[in-house]
């Protein structure tokens, strides 16, 4: 698999082979954040691990080309962070991003762009937030036949207050397009969560669906596992692993750590 | 030996009143059907029994070896011996069949729990109830058919060890293959730990693998009619309606809440 550590905005490794290009812009006197850019020229698989010690401002800029299916598993811990990030996609490409967040504080923008026919993000996220994180999202059908699949879950503990706002837009004549969101916001605080799921689409032949849930878990779902003679302090901490955990194979040792941390 | 005793029992959800005065005990090596029309209560019951938060117990009292439980929490229940296999088993993502019982069987045995004897359990009980291994570490009944999802209440059941075991329509959705199997597993197991047990069913088809002691009629909340096998047989020729027409003691909700 390819591999790039990011250490807060910088690159520490960087391991990758002739399927993807991958170069830091330092920031200067036009632009005052570093662009990281990333070109993906073949199938493949790329695991971005980044470690924030201080704080990280920075652009993503990535580039799927024509006919190519990249799986990208991103991974953050650490204190603050603000990103954009922008993701190309082209003709008949299929870009499938994992992305498990443990940080202190966020801000990110996410700009999807399905440029060609074919083109289809499948985009799951998950998040434990502690202090203030808000994702704003933004995907652009811009052909038809174009497909986004956005799911976002968080965790929302201690002092966490968590948005997701979602827009997906399509417009007039560019028809079977299949948009779909699906936000879900565990808030074990009194604290406020807000999702925003929003479809502005301007054509009539399209495949459109959201659904957004804050609360807690259900309670047939603790009664089930209770049921089998688990308290309800173990049965919510499954319940809490398992929502983290699923659709996230890449990273389970580290989400599995990472619960016994806030949760043993 | 165990008993499970429910006496005068009156439950309501949302203060409407769905069981009106019923009684029931069921002893270890005891297998006892629950039969009646649809919203007669008789699931509300399964779920009473487990210490479902969304009923209320009004009045009376269930009792598990002469200790009143109605104020127990559910995994107590659980860890006394009850187990309920529900009617519609939940899909919970994310959680593995394989953790909720390692984490259960943790908590029940303690320090004598061990994982590799568990394993070989937990490996011989798929295979003998015809199940996919790989369902082991998938989510709870994550994709699962109607037919897997009973099948795999009975695998939990089969691991937990009850000593009272609950079966709320274990036959709903199955197919006749997987009806054989269920039936004939549940009745291995009776057969092997002699547990109590109370079956909730529409049908008569599986009561041919678990053959039950006692026969009860379920109508409007409580039992107005109790006998051996052949009242099953009463009611595929008749049906309710009779047993209905006959029952007279039918309660008003307002007597309970006064």
């Amino acid at each position: 698999m390819n591999k790039i550590l990011l250490l807060d905005d910088n690159i520490d490794v960087l391991t990758l082979d002739d399927s993807v290009e991958c170069k830091l812009i330092l920031k200067n006197s036009l632009f005052q954040v570093n662009t990281l850019k990333i070109n993906i020229l073949k199938d493949t698989d790329i695991s971005i691990s980044s470690k924030i010690l201080n704080s990280s401002k920075l652009n993503v800029d990535i580039t799927v080309f024509d006919n190519v299916k990249c799986n990208i598993y991103d991974f953050k811990e650490g204190v603050n962070s603000k990103v954009k990030y922008q993701y190309n996609i082209n003709e008949n490409s299929i870009l499938n991003i994992y992305k498990f967040y443990d940080l202190d504080s966020v801000k990110e923008f996410v700009k999807v762009d399905l440029n060609k026919e074919g083109a289809t993000i499948n985009y799951y996220f998950k998040t434990i937030s502690k202090a203030s994180e808000k994702y704003d999202l933004t995907i652009y059908h811009n052909e038809k036949n174009t497909n986004s699949n956005i799911i976002n879950n968080g965790v929302n503990i201690h002092d966490g207050n968590l948005t997701f706002n979602v827009s997906s837009f399509v417009s007039n004549s560019n028809t079977y397009c299949n948009v779909i969101q699906n936000s879900r916001i565990i808030n074990l605080t009194d604290n406020k969560c807000q999702i925003c799921p929003n479809l502005y689409i301007d054509e009539y032949d399209v495949n459109a669906s959201h659904s957004a849930h804050i609360g807690s878990f259900k309670e047939d779902e603790l009664f089930y596992l209770m049921s089998r003679g688990i308290n309800k302090e173990e049965a919510t901490y499954l319940l809490i692993k398992g929502f983290l955990m699923d659709n996230a194979d890449c990273y389970k040792e580290e989400i599995s750590n990472i619960c016994e941390k806030y949760w043993r | 030996m165990h008993t499970l005793k429910i006496k005068d029992l009156f439950v309501s959800i949302d203060n409407k009143l769905i069981l009106k005065g019923l009684n029931l005990e069921i002893k270890s090596g005891e297998i006892h059907a629950i039969m009646g029309p649809n919203g007669t209560g008789k699931s509300t019951l399964s779920k009473v029994i487990m210490g479902d938060p969304n009923y209320k117990i009004e009045k009376g009292s269930i009792c598990f070896d002469d200790i009143e439980i109605n104020d127990l929490s559910v995994d107590k229940r659980a860890n006394l011996g009850l187990f309920l296999g529900m009617q519609l088993p939940l899909e919970i993502p994310g959680v593995t069949n394989a953790d909720l019982l390692r984490t259960a069987l943790s908590i029940k045995e303690g320090n004598n729990f061990s994982l590799m004897p568990f394993i070989k359990k937990m490996d011989k009980t798929v295979e003998k109830l015809k199940m996919d291994k790989s369902m082991i570490h998938r989510g709870i009944n994550q994709g699962f058919s109607g037919g897997e999802r009973k099948k795999n209440e009975i695998l939990q059941m089969y691991m937990l060890k009850p000593t009272t075991i609950l079966l709320d329509e274990i036959d709903s959705g199955l197919d006749v293959d997987s009806l054989k199997i269920v039936g004939t597993n549940v009745m291995d197991y009776f057969n092997e730990k002699k547990p109590g047990i109370l079956l909730i069913t529409h049908y008569q088809r599986l009561l041919e693998y678990i053959t039950p002691n006692f026969i009860h009629i379920m109508i409007d909340g409580k039992i107005v009619k109790s006998g051996d096998y052949s009242l099953v047989n009463e009611i595929e020729k008749n049906g309710y309606e009779n047993i209905l027409n006959d029952s007279t003691n039918i309660i008003e909700e307002k007597e309970v809440y006064e």
